[in-house]
């Protein structure tokens, strides 16, 4: 692929975006529509007794009071969600009943007129207190969902042979997709079914939940997909239930029904990040190198599986970090609580395993005096590497990533940042002057933070179907193109790179093309928009579907003019000779191809190599291909309130081959800041069981004013033999980075490490504290003369003087 | 409920109707004007998602109750394309790749509207303070702020 590629290609969704014509699922209205209302359960863990819907049923306009009673075909998978419980709550906010009236508002009313009775039971709401002998278990006869394992050598002759051994613990919270459009489903009934509308990233899965969930076959159940106001690994079990939900009122009143959640309620029953706890042992020789790496974690999967296996299965494959470790025993479970239920989330189970590891290996190099870039590059994955689960390794560009980040930030320059907010960081010179010494405001430190990850693409041996992707398209009587992809498009920009490489390969301008919406009733079943899979597949599967088309339409040609179609030349809406001597507009060449053969079409499906894993050995080739990344974080805290400002940031993300440069740099950032959040604000509190976040304004995303001094790199270097257009996916290995790189800089400006998720205002006012204790800093609070300065220079090559926390 | 007559100007046409006076200005123009470009994402005044202006200046229509607006000119995301012609801020967000997902897009737009009119000329600093009340979960923001300043003379 030529350089051509690169060029920024605007988005053909955007003008409906800017516009407000795009139309998102609360934007759709059919006439007779019925609005349906969750009735959800106020406890933990309960059994429903009795439901009484005849007091909302009195209500003028209320239609039907509707319970797991009335689902027609199959409520739940086992252990999984329910579409609404039938005899026993797993958590508060579970779905009880659903209240189908004439308006929302009436649902609204209504709903709170329904009477449950219920009897309490006992519940337990830590995975610890879960897996404690004699616990209450919430399925079955354990609260062990899964373990999963990797093991390498032999841990014994490894920590034998270290000079240094540390253990660490760190958590990470319960986090929120918050994608800004809630979630919905208009469903409408038909003479032969019904059909779907909602957002989602698996619009094939949610299409086979809603006809288990109505007893239809999969062919009677049609979903079409309106505008998505994203998604981050959400919209996907809930979904499921919510479009469930409305089907079957749908199905039973004969009427179109719509539910769209509030953002109370995406927040008290809508799925969220598995809060993970990581206990770390490490073992390294004196000159840096790893010797043992032991982690045994374990996270919250709330109350129902769902996808908990593969996130787990994924973390527990990353966990140790991209590291050349010849000594492995990692050990991750999952346990079912009553608390709501876990699911995928951008990331999908690494965000919690890198913040352990790499705010770890920085505690390691505290502890042997050593640089934390050094020791990363000293146990870096390489070309050739074995994993910890004994795979090994291709077009590894992680020594890439971490000299592209020594390039671009100035991680080891004395003086830090004295670049103005909101400008672009200047060089920075080792100014004798400052010699270590911080030039701040009064009451501020600095400190410099990085971090590196490895990353399995696509969807991985966690999952068994074949990781396969199909484009089609219809070349229109007057030469434009309809393609139609499989691929949801939630934001990401994933529709344009499909019609970018049809363009490439049909010579046609992107603005003759449209892409259908996206319609299971005529697309092929590409799997779901998950993995950071979808530029990986359908990108290829568009190459491959347009040749196709051209090979068609070349042969034609060819014939007409006489030669060779392979020699053809499709290039600026036209065809031409390989000698450039003739030459056909696209639009007149599919006119003649009307003429001479039955349909002009092109339809390609690609798929990566097949992978394994053996759940007995706990080994195996767990992604077809890695990609790696590198962050950067310098951080201002003021002593006074323990805010900290981002005062430069970098994350660089090997992505194999760069197709759009200005969108991929977009989504780097967009993982970026969702990881600022993560990192610093962001948790969903539950207390017993009981979600104590109700909105935006206790869940707290970054705004303008937090997300700055921001520099995304994506990077091109070698690029993976496993699909051929060697691009690398990047939606969610832009999430992983940043946490332990800014919790990294804060110790390195506090001298105090804080191992727990999020890195909250509190949290950071109590390591301060603490700093000032310890020595590590000299505080406002204790001594007001000195403004603050850092004690001693927070230069990474003097890691390891400051105090310990 | 008691209907309240109302009289304001939208999108520079003179309305006149008879409200429910506990309906917000948000749920009249997307549930009774069917004007759906302006979203709702957390119906507490928290995300921006639903911004429209208000005698010119931005608002989240879900915090405004319909009887508010009496005598007001309110203008929504429909407003801003003119003819055919994309205002010079939607073309901005094409051309600095700030439109992702899009459900921020129509509030984001219409606060950095406000300002534009307010000040033509704002200082990143400003735009940035402008849009705080903006929430994106897709774009990191840096794409929507070059777009604004690539919308400013």
């Amino acid at each position: 692929m030529e350089k051509e590629n690169t060029r920024p290609v605007d988005r053909q969704d955007a003008y409906g975006k800017i516009t407000g014509k795009a139309r998102y699922v609360d934007d759709l209205k059919y006439p007779g529509m019925l609005y349906v209302h969750t009735v959800r359960c106020p406890y933990p863990h309960a059994r429903i007794l009795n439901i009484d819907g005849s007091e909302a049923l009195a209500l003028p306009g209320v239609v039907k009071v509707l319970t797991a009673k009335d689902i027609i075909g199959r409520n739940h998978l086992p252990n999984d969600k329910p579409v609404l419980v039938a005899e026993v709550a797993k958590c508060a906010g579970d779905g009880v009943a659903a209240v189908v009236a004439e308006t929302r508002a009436l649902a609204v009313k209504a709903a709170k007129l329904v009477k449950v009775d219920y009897e309490e039971l006992p519940a337990v709401f830590t995975p610890e207190e879960a897996l404690a002998p004699g616990a209450q278990p919430v399925h079955g006869d354990s609260n062990c969902a899964i373990t999963h394992k990797t093991v390498k050598g032999d841990i014994k002759i490894g920590f034998a042979k270290a000079d240094v051994i540390i253990e660490r613990e760190y958590s990470t919270q319960r986090a929120m997709h918050s994608a800004l459009e809630p979630d919905g489903a208009l469903v409408v009934p038909e003479a032969d079914g019904i059909t779907v509308y909602c957002p989602g990233k698996g619009p094939f899965n949610v299409k086979r939940a809603v006809a288990a969930a109505c007893g239809l076959s999969e062919n009677r159940v049609r979903l079409i997909q309106p505008a998505i106001g994203g998604a981050f690994g959400g919209k996907d079990c809930d979904i499921n239930v919510i479009a469930s939900r409305a089907a079957m009122a749908a199905m039973i009143t004969g009427r179109p029904c719509k539910m769209t959640w509030s953002r109370e309620e995406v927040l008290i029953e809508g799925s969220k990040r598995h809060p993970f706890k990581l206990k770390y042992k490490i073992g390294a020789k004196k000159d840096g190198r790893i010797t043992a790496i032991e982690i045994n974690g374990l996270a919250d999967v709330g109350a129902y599986i769902t996808k908990s296996k593969a996130t787990i299965w994924r973390a527990t494959v990353e966990a140790t970090g991209p590291y050349n470790i010849e000594h492995v025993s990692t050990t991750i479970t999952g346990a079912y609580t009553n608390n709501v239920y876990s699911d995928a989330v951008r990331g999908f189970g690494s965000p919690q395993v890198d913040f352990a590891s790499e705010s770890l290996m920085n505690e390691l190099a505290r502890e042997l005096d050593m640089d934390p870039l050094e020791i990363r590059r000293i146990n870096a994955y390489r070309e050739g590497s074995v994993t910890a689960t004994s795979q090994k390794l291709r077009s590894v560009n992680l020594i890439e990533c971490l000299d592209k980040l020594e390039e671009v930030f100035p991680y080891h320059a004395k003086s830090c940042s004295t670049a103005p907010e909101n400008s672009a960081p200047a060089q920075l010179e080792n100014d004798a002057a400052v010699s270590g010494k911080i030039s701040l405001r009064p009451g501020k430190v600095r400190g410099r933070g990085i971090s590196c990850i490895f990353r399995g693409e696509a969807n991985g041996a966690g999952v068994t179907t074949l990781d396969a992707a199909a484009v089609n398209m219809h070349i229109e009587r007057d030469g434009s193109i309809t393609v139609l992809t499989g691929i949801a498009e939630m934001g990401q920009g994933g529709s344009n790179i499909v019609l970018q490489m049809v363009s490439k390969v049909l010579g046609v301008s992107v603005e003759n093309m449209k892409v259908s919406p996206l319609d299971t009733a005529y697309l092929p079943d590409s799997g779901a928009t998950v993995g950071s899979r979808g530029t990986i597949t359908t990108g290829n599967a568009a190459v491959v579907a347009a040749e196709d088309a051209r090979k068609r339409i070349a042969e034609v040609i060819a014939e007409e003019w006489g030669g060779k179609p392979e020699t053809l030349i499709f290039r600026d809406n036209n065809i031409f000779t390989e000698d450039g001597n003739k030459k056909i507009s696209f639009q007149d060449a599919i006119t003649i191809c009307y003429t001479r053969i039955p349909g002009v079409f092109g339809y390609g499906w690609w798929s990566l190599p097949p992978v394994w894993w053996d759940f007995d050995k706990n080994c195996g080739d767990t992604y077809a291909s890695f990609n790696y990344g590198a962050c950067g974080a310098e951080v201002e805290i003021d002593l006074t309130s323990g805010k900290v400002d981002i005062i430069d940031l970098v994350a660089i993300h090997d992505v194999g081959k760069i197709l759009n440069e200005p969108e991929v740099k977009g989504q780097i950032a967009g993982g970026a800041s969702m990881a600022l959040g993560f990192a610093m604000t962001e948790e969903v509190e539950i207390r017993k069981g009981q979600v104590k976040t109700l909105n935006f304004d206790g869940y707290l995303l970054p705004t303008t004013l937090d997300f700055n001094n921001f520099r995304p790199v994506p990077l091109e270097a070698k690029q993976p033999g496993t699909n051929p257009l060697g691009v690398k996916g990047i939606g969610e290995s832009s999430t992983a980075t940043l946490a332990p790189a800014v919790v990294n800089a804060i110790e390195n400006a506090l001298g105090v490490r804080i191992r727990n998720l999020p890195v909250d205002l509190e949290k950071v006012f109590a390591a301060i504290q603490e700093g000032e204790r310890i020595g590590t800093i000299a505080g406002v609070t204790s001594s007001p003369m000195n403004h603050g300065a850092r004690a001693e220079t927070p230069d990474p090559q003097q890691y390891g003087k400051g105090g310990k926390a | 409920m008691k209907k309240t007559k109302i009289q304001f100007v939208l999108n520079e046409k003179s309305v006149s109707m008879d409200v429910d006076p506990e309906t917000t200005l948000l749920s009249l123009l997307r549930e009774e004007l069917f004007l759906t470009g302006t979203k709702e994402g957390c119906g507490s005044g928290e995300c921006g998602a639903c911004t429209v202006l208000m005698d010119g200046v931005a608002v989240n229509s879900c915090l405004v109750l319909a009887p508010q607006i009496n005598g007001t000119e309110i203008i929504t995301i429909e407003a801003l394309e003119t003819d055919g012609k994309l205002d010079r801020l939607q073309q901005s967000f094409i051309d600095h790749h700030a439109v992702q997902c899009g459900f921020c897009t129509p509030g984001m737009l219409m606060s950095a509207k406000a300002l534009l009119l307010k000040n033509p000329r704002p200082t990143q600093e400003e735009i940035r303070v402008a849009l705080s009340g903006n929430l994106c979960r897709c774009t990191g923001y840096q794409n929507i702020i070059a777009a604004v300043e690539g919308a400013v003379d």
